[in-house]
């Protein structure tokens, strides 16, 4: 291939000549690689204690957050109430789980990916690594996958469903696919063969209601939504009705991010009895806020909406979010603003099961901003925060405690990371 | 299964490897009992927190329980977190 490009040389202009390859390195042929750990929380259970391997065990609270497959083989599923996997599995083992330690776990996982990828996007038990053009610095694609698995094994313990495909979403779905400890490589070409025939609520971002509403159409499978045209599809469901017209042919355009902003951190849990006195509402609230918003703080952000959500002792559930008239990282606003949301949705009478605080809407903080009016006031409590977290990350969260929160703790064990939490969530 | 918190500090033999690594060997609770570690089922490290913090699940000579150290690298102090029981 020749180029007249302008030289430097004693002689001026010559020529240069480029090998044929050279071009694959401005537009390599896509290539994903989705990672996902196998019936995480219980798996970590059953590398930390080696009599619960083999045997069927669930981690949850209230509702399963996760079983082992040789739970699933008794039909058990994460969500379903626990209640109900008794009668089903009686001999499983049920653990409350340790939430921090599974991070660390997913923590080294992800380390992992990062050395055999030059891009990764982690989830809490997933990551979707970008392999495009890498083929010369890591070998093939099934190669990077087989050394990933196999070190994610010797370093953690943990097996691993490895899916690759030329976008996301054919990556994890080929990834399902071999579940578990698979690893499945779909060749370009074949997306929308593999798609074809899977039922439809296999295809990212169609939901229950969407399923109801594509069923009485008759679809059942993915193929079958390719019947309808774009524009039918997003006069039914909006701007994703564009999304799932691609996706149904086996396309995906959203490329591999590294997050360094998540979408939101949430806190939540149920409570050790179900509750309706305002002073334990409260103090979990207060609890659950200030550890959302120190995880916020840690990455150096701040939130401009709050959300909450109760559920009621008969399970029905209210969820209702807020914006702040402008962003913060305080405790104090914070809470005002969810304890708000809170008394405007627990309008029954009747106890609370369960309670949980979002904060989202994330900006960069702004380091030692002053507003022009208050700024007194908000400097020392935005003090009274930093001291707060310093310790906290010397001596653990529960070196301080809230007077607030001391009556929603009282039945909870509390240990280096703060109050032991029922059914707890993570920053997504 | 039945887990016992204990959260006390104990006093551990260990090897600290050049790398960084560091392996338990034996250690001693309940007064002047002493736990031979026959293996180490996993270890985790916790780098969330200021100082880190090295955890071990382990078996030892004396039963088939499971027990968790950590290692705290801010202090250098052992502690028996919880021990895994049959129940």
């Amino acid at each position: 291939m020749k180029f007249n490009g302008n030289g430097s040389g004693p002689g001026g202009s010559f020529p240069l000549y480029l090998h044929p390859s050279a071009f694959y390195l401005s537009s390599p042929d896509p290539c994903i690689m989705h990672v996902d750990i196998d019936a995480f929380f219980a798996s970590v259970e059953q590398v930390r204690n080696p009599r619960l391997r083999g045997r069927p065990v669930i981690v949850g609270s209230g509702v399963i957050a996760s079983c082992s497959y040789e739970a699933r083989e008794y039909g058990l599923r994460a969500g379903m109430p626990l209640a109900r996997a008794r009668r089903l599995c009686p001999q499983a083992v049920i653990l409350e789980g340790h939430y921090p330690t599974y991070r660390c776990f997913a923590k080294r996982v992800f380390e992992s990916c990062r050395r055999h990828a030059p891009r990764v996007e982690a989830y809490l038990d997933e990551a979707y690594c970008d392999l495009s053009g890498t083929a010369d610095l890591y070998g093939t694609p099934r190669r990077v996958a087989e050394r990933l698995k196999a070190e994610i094994k010797e370093r953690t313990g943990l097996s691993v469903s490895v899916g690759i495909g030329t976008n996301r979403m054919i990556a994890k779905m080929a990834g399902a696919a071999g579940k578990p400890d698979g690893l499945v490589m779909l060749e370009q070409g074949r997306e929308a063969e593999f798609v074809e025939d899977l039922p439809i609520e296999k295809l990212p971002g169609v939901g229950r209601v969407r399923i109801e509403a594509l069923r009485r159409l008759s679809i059942a499978t993915i193929g079958d939504l390719r019947v309808l045209s774009r524009r039918s599809l997003e006069a039914m469901f909006g701007a994703d009705g564009r999304a799932l017209y691609e996706r149904c042919r086996g396309r995906d355009g959203r490329a591999i991010k590294e997050r360094e902003i998540p979408q939101s951190i949430g806190r939540e849990t149920t409570f050790h009895r179900d509750t309706s006195e305002t002073a334990k509402i409260e103090g979990m609230l207060y609890y659950l806020t200030e550890r959302a918003a120190r995880a916020m703080r840690t990455i150096g952000l701040e939130c401009r909406s709050v959300a909450a959500h109760i559920e009621y002792t008969d399970s029905r559930r209210r969820r209702s979010s807020r914006t702040l008239p402008v962003p913060t990282r305080l405790d104090s606003e914070l809470f005002k603003a969810a304890c708000g949301i809170v008394k405007r949705l627990h309008t029954r009478r009747a106890s609370l099961h369960r309670i949980g605080v979002r904060l989202c809407n994330f900006s960069p903080g702004r380091s030692g901003q002053v507003p022009l009016f208050g700024g007194g006031e908000r400097q020392k409590r935005e003090s009274l925060c930093r001291c707060l977290d310093g310790l906290r990350r010397k001596y653990g969260h529960s070196v301080i405690i809230c007077g607030k929160s001391l009556d929603a703790g009282e039945n909870l064990r509390k240990d280096r990371y703060g109050f032991i939490l029922r059914t707890p969530c993570l920053t997504k | 299964m039945e887990i016992t918190h204990v959260n006390q500090p104990i006093k551990v033999r260990a090897d600290f490897l050049p790398g960084g690594g560091v392996t338990p060997l034996l250690f001693k609770w309940n007064g002047r009992r002493t736990f031979r570690i026959t293996r180490v089922n996993s270890s985790w490290e916790d780098s969330e927190q200021q100082h880190k913090s090295l955890y071990f699940s382990v078996n030892t000579d004396r039963s088939d329980d499971v027990f968790q150290l950590c290692f705290r690298q801010e202090d250098r102090t052992w502690w028996l977190q919880c021990v895994m029981m049959e129940g």
